[in-house]
This record gives C-alpha cells, sequence and structure tokens, in this order.
C-alpha cells in the first residue's frame, strides 16, 4: 500500500506548543496545543511524540516546517525544512481558510499582531513594538491573581453588566489599576470585562494604529479562545469578528503548507519520530568570551554529540552550525 | 596630546572632519570600540535614566575612553543648519557627560551654532584649534583642509555608500546582482551603530537587497520634497529623515521602506507618523517600523525583518511588480 503523504507544521511559541499535521491537499488531520511551560525542549518532544501516536504508521512525512519565536530550536531538534517568521505563516493559513479575509488579528503570548490582507496577499502588517503588555502572558498572570482559571476568564466577562475602565497603555498600569478597582469593591466580573475592554483598546491604538481595518477579521491566536476578548473587539470595531476553527495553532499550519510548497520532489530534513523522540536533547548556554559582547550562545547536544550552535552576533558560531549541518546531511 | 573620540551621536555624519582636523594639528586621535554590551552596560549606568539609548550609548563610548586620553571631544550641536535647530539632548551633552560620569579627564568642548549664521558655527572649530595650539591662523588651515576630507566623504556618501561601508571600509559584497532596494531610515548614530541596529544592513543585503539610505539622498531633494509639507520642519534631523524618505518615495527608487527607531525618541515621533501618512495616501509601498532600545535578543528583530522582506517579495509576484532597482541613487 502506498504511504501516506504528511507535513507537519509546529509552532514553538512563549507560551504554547503547537504541532499540526495535514495531508497534501492541505486538510488538517491532527492538532495538538500544549503548554510550553518554559521547558521547550521537553514540550516539544511530548507533542511530536503525541503526533506520532496519533498517525498512522504508515505515513511519510513528506516536509517539516518550523515558526514562532522558538524556530531555530524546532528546527534544529526535528531537523526542519521550512522556518519561517509568524507573519507569513498566519497570512498563509488564514489564506487558505478564509480567502475573503481582509484583517487578521493574532494576539499570541508573547506578541500580538495586526496582519492586512488585500487580494490575496499580506500588504502590510505590524507587531507590537519594545514591550508584551497587553498580550496573552498578562492575561494568564492576572487570570491567576484573580484565581480564576484563564478558560473561564472570557464567560466571566461577559456576564458583566457595566465594566469599569481599567487603564490599558501599560500592563503595569492595568494591574495596579484593576486591584485598586477591586479593594473599591467592583465585582469581579465587571472587572474581567473592563480588563478584555482596556486590552483591546490598547492593541487598536497601538499595534492597529493607523491600518485599515477591513471585514473580514478574522481573529487568531490562544487569546481567540476567550470570548470576552472575541465581543470587546466585536463592540470596537462594530463588526462581527470570526475565530477560524483552528485559531488556536493557525502558525502551525502555515508553516507546514509552507514546508508543503517548499518540498516538491525533495526529501525532507525531518530526523524521524524515532530518533528524535529516542535521543535527548539537551541545550545550554554559554558566554563567548571572543569580543567585549560575550554573546550568549545556545549549544544543543544530542547524546554527547553537537547538533546546532546559535546565538552569536558574529558568523563565529552560525558557521559552525552550518557545518554541523553539512556532517549530518552527508 | 591624546584627543579621544566617542563613537557615537555624530561620529558617524563628522568623523573624517575631526579625525582630519585634529591630526593636522598634530594631536593624537583615538576612537573608542565599536558599541558592546560592555558600552551599553557602562552606557546605562553612567546615565541619566530617562534619557534615549542613543545618548547612554554616548556616555558608554565616554567611560570606553577614560584612561587611554588626555581629553575627551564631546562636541555640543545646537544648530547645523541656518534657521534650524537639533535634538536638545545634543545641546546639553557636555554638561550631561561631565555631571554623570566620574573621574573624566579634561573635556574638549566645541560650541557649534548655526542658527543665526553659518560662519559662527565655523569660529567654533577656529576657536577650538585656538585652544589646542595657540594659533588661529594654523587653526584656520587646518580647518579648510579638513573640510575637504569631509566633503570627499559626503560625496562617497551621495553616490550610494553608508558610512560603515566608508569608515569600516566594508566592501560591498554580491554588488550590482540584487532582488531589490531598501529605503532604510533612521538616525545616522542609530543605522550605523552594528550592535544596536542588530547588522540590519548587512542582514539586509545577505537577503540579497540593496540599501538606500538617508546619506545617499542629495539636500537639494530632501529640501524640495519637505516643501509640500504643510509648516516647516525645524529640526535638521527630523527634516533629513522625512525629506529622504520622501525622495525615496516620489522617485520610487525603493520596494519597500524600514524606519528603525529607537524607543522615546521626540523627533522620530513625528517623522513616523507623517512618512506612513503620505505613504498610505499615494504610494502604497511596504513601510514597518522598527524600535529598538536595551533588546539584544536578535529573534523579535530578525522576525519583523524576515516578514517584511516576505510581504515584499509576495506583494511583487502577485502584481508582477518591476523593481526599480537600477534608477540612480540620488534619484538624477
Amino acid at each position: 500500500m502506498r504511504k501516506s503523504q504528511v507535513y507537519l507544521g509546529v509552532d514553538v511559541g512563549s507560551v504554547s506548543i503547537n504541532v499540526v499535521a495535514i495531508d497534501g491537499n492541505g486538510n488538517v488531520l491532527e492538532k495538538i496545543y500544549m503548554r510550553t511551560e518554559g521547558k521547550p525542549i521537553q514540550i516539544l518532544k511530548e507533542a511530536v511524540g503525541r503526533m506520532a501516536s496519533l498517525l498512522p504508521a504508515n505515513v511519510e512525512i513528506k516536509g517539516v516546517g518550523t515558526t514562532g519565536s522558538g524556530r531555530q530550536l524546532a528546527a534544529a531538534v526535528l531537523g526542519a525544512d521550512v522556518v519561517k517568521n509568524e507573519i507569513t505563516a498566519h497570512g498563509v493559513a488564514v489564506l487558505a481558510f478564509e480567502p475573503d479575509a481582509r484583517t487578521i488579528i493574532e494576539v499570541g503570548g508573547q506578541d500580538s499582531k495586526i496582519i492586512l490582507l488585500r487580494d490575496g496577499v499580506v500588504s502590510d502588517f505590524a507587531m507590537n513594538t519594545v514591550c508584551a503588555a497587553g498580550t496573552g502572558s498578562f492575561l494568564d498572570r492576572q487570570a491567576a491573581r484573580l484565581n480564576i482559571p484563564i478558560e473561564r476568564f472570557g464567560e466571566l466577562a461577559l456576564k458583566s453588566r457595566s465594566p469599569v475602565r481599567i487603564a490599558g497603555r501599560c500592563a503595569v498600569f492595568a494591574e495596579s489599576d484593576m486591584i485598586h478597582k477591586q479593594q473599591m469593591g467592583c465585582c469581579c466580573e465587571d472587572i474581567v470585562r473592563g480588563l478584555c475592554e482596556a486590552l483591546v483598546r490598547n492593541y487598536l491604538n497601538n499595534v492597529g494604529k493607523g491600518k485599515e481595518i477591513l471585514p473580514k477579521v478574522v481573529f487568531q491566536g490562544g487569546v481567540a479562545a476567550n470570548v470576552g476578548i472575541r465581543k470587546a473587539f466585536e463592540d470596537a470595531l462594530g463588526c462581527p469578528v470570526v475565530v477560524p476553527t483552528h485559531f488556536d495553532v493557525m502558525g502551525a499550519i502555515g508553516a507546514a503548507m509552507l514546508s508543503k510548497q517548499h518540498a516538491g520532489g525533495n526529501k525532507s530534513k525531518f530526523r524521524g519520530f524515532d530518533r528524535i523522540l529516542q535521543n535527548e536533547f539537551h541545550s545550554e548556554s554559554f558566554e563567548c568570551n571572543g569580543c567585549p559582547n560575550y554573546c550568549e550562545i545556545i549549544r544543543l547536544t544530542s547524546d554527547g554529540a553537537t547538533v546546532a550552535l546559535w546565538g552569536g552576533r558574529c558568523g563565529k558560531w552560525a558557521g559552525s552550525q552550518e557545518r554541523i549541518e553539512e556532517k549530518r546531511m552527508a | 596630546m591624546k584627543i579621544g573620540i566617542p563613537k557615537a551621536l555624530m561620529y558617524y555624519t563628522y568623523y573624517p572632519l575631526w579625525k582630519y582636523f585634529f591630526e593636522i594639528l598634530r594631536c593624537e586621535t583615538l576612537v573608542s570600540r565599536n558599541t558592546s554590551k560592555l558600552i551599553l552596560d557602562n552606557g546605562v549606568m553612567n546615565c541619566v535614566d530617562d534619557a534615549c539609548l542613543p545618548v547612554k550609548l554616548f556616555h558608554g563610548h565616554v567611560v570606553d575612553l577614560l584612561g587611554e586620553v588626555d581629553i575627551i571631544f564631546v562636541p555640543r550641536l545646537t544648530s547645523i543648519n541656518p534657521g534650524e535647530f537639533i535634538c536638545p539632548k545634543f545641546i546639553g551633552l557636555p554638561e550631561m557627560i561631565k555631571s554623570s560620569i566620574r573621574g573624566l579627564p579634561d573635556v574638549l568642548v566645541l560650541d557649534y551654532n548655526a542658527h543665526k549664521n553659518i560662519k559662527n558655527a565655523y569660529m567654533a572649530y577656529i576657536d577650538t584649534g585656538k585652544r589646542l595650539t595657540g594659533s588661529s591662523s594654523v587653526a584656520l588651515k587646518a580647518f579648510n583642509l579638513a573640510c575637504s576630507k569631509q566633503r570627499e566623504y559626503d560625496r562617497l556618501l551621495k553616490q550610494g555608500k553608508t558610512p560603515l561601508d566608508i569608515l569600516e571600509l566594508k566592501r560591498e559584497h554580491n554588488a550590482g546582482n540584487y532582488k531589490g532596494v531598501v529605503g532604510l531610515i533612521g538616525h545616522p548614530y542609530l543605522l550605523y551603530d552594528q550592535y544596536v541596529s542588530m547588522q540590519i544592513i548587512s542582514k539586509l543585503r545577505n537577503m540579497g537587497y540593496r540599501v538606500v539610505v538617508p546619506e545617499n539622498i542629495e539636500d537639494a531633494c530632501i529640501q524640495r520634497a519637505c516643501e509640500r509639507l504643510p509648516k516647516k520642519l525645524f529640526w535638521s534631523y527630523g527634516k533629513k529623515l522625512l525629506g529622504s524618505g520622501l525622495t525615496m518615495l516620489e522617485k520610487r527608487m525603493v520596494d519597500g521602506i524600514i524606519l528603525l527607531s529607537s524607543f522615546a525618541c521626540g523627533i522620530d515621533s513625528f517623522i513616523i507618523e507623517l512618512l506612513h501618512r503620505y505613504n498610505q495616501r499615494q504610494y502604497k509601498i511596504p513601510y514597518t517600523l522598527i524600535t529598538v532600545d536595551e533588546h539584544t535578543g536578535h529573534a523579535g528583530f530578525n522576525t519583523r525583518l524576515e516578514a517584511f522582506i516576505d510581504m515584499i517579495e509576495w506583494r511583487r509576484a502577485h502584481e508582477g511588480h518591476l523593481s526599480p532597482y537600477g534608477a540612480s541613487v540620488s534619484g538624477g
């Protein structure tokens, strides 16, 4: 029997690690969403292991794409064919599922982005600038502080009758404002709703500043699960906001699709499930003393052998990574 | 006497003038080392908290020269063009340095102020030269010779080189074989400081793009481009950045524009908005802003850069758009 062909997409973000498998027609076969918990390599291996158990035994991995802030790390561990930034990956995925989308709102763990699509291509984008205020990790933290499971945060916001105003410019300001409102006796759902509104206001004034937000608006990223934020976006924009079925893994889907485009007839660099799961991967950082920059170099080792090095400002260590790669392929 | 020149702020604009001026006056010069983690840390530690990153870096470069030189050159640039000013932080620079850094040797302050008259500004060099040698005529001769060196440098810049290509003798590899052109707008002390700009110029070149910078644009073009504004810009650097950005747009010299700004820059806050609006109304080419501060992680920076280049290529493939590559740099 002919093996079924599968493309893997991996998005290693600050908060979650997502792995998807798509078939040759771009259909999502399986998806896995796991929390990064500050241990990207270990969780990545776990997620890949789960994916291996979900897929039928006779699949052939034709291509692997990685994205997200940990895309280099994931590429080194898995052996990826395509390493792509998140903007392009999200754009590719949305155009496949919602071809008439003109605006993508993506709120992730550390980053928030706006991507404008016109005539089927990315025509403009923006990301949060120097700080991560108003992103998923901030919501996580506030949910933990109020002792509300993050999954229930959105529902609670919808129960609010008169949302309180929370300062949205900075996460630190927002937190002290929330505490003050709470100590004044405002009820929890009103504060939570106020926070959702503040986050949306901040997003539109910062990331979305000067951007022409036209429908259809697609909202994705982990935070899109939060119905409170979705409602706040709809209220602020005055149009419906679509949350796609696979909203939480769109980056990974885009990466898988890009690996499919890239594949052609080439053989994938994928290490294979067995080798990834059996090998012990270990990463460590050391300070390079070559110059006064003291760059933090990351060394990824597998069973004692160095498989990748990155992090330097000069070409010194990047070159050695390529040499390792050449050796591996030979 | 050994004069220390901090490799920060106006270094990338005036270094040839300063170097030759002091050397003709028989003073030895020493430039601080390239920005590094150490220099950045020293700058942050030895500067008032609310200064911008470039000013902090200047402090770090002064610290780098301590113990190595007899006197440190700290120019006070109040105005570089008649009727205009530059950022007030430059005006207070000598005082900031003197009050923040301990163990400072003598400081050589040059009061350059062309606001009323460019001759007043030249006199600053004559006075400084006289202070170093005791003779005005020697100083005048040195200044004239140094100016001719500076003109040579400016001429090379107008031909399309970047200050790094000239000062660091970087050879542009891959010359003539580019996929497209990116306009890179930003203050010289950000763009050419390879540590804070995260080597943006070489990254873009390695991705196959030629880079056009404000230093490449003729002053007359900048002047003309700024005349369409409803109000005169009196910040020289604001005018230079906006005028060169508008020139790149009007003459269709570039496939996209990246504006590199340091966090909390007052002048940039105008430029970012104005250039964005003119582009959106009329030209609609890919445009993005990258803000830098004390970050040393390259991941977020590279993501934005890569996504920007992807956008250019994607849009071009879609529009069947022809690259303006080949248009002369000054726009002729």
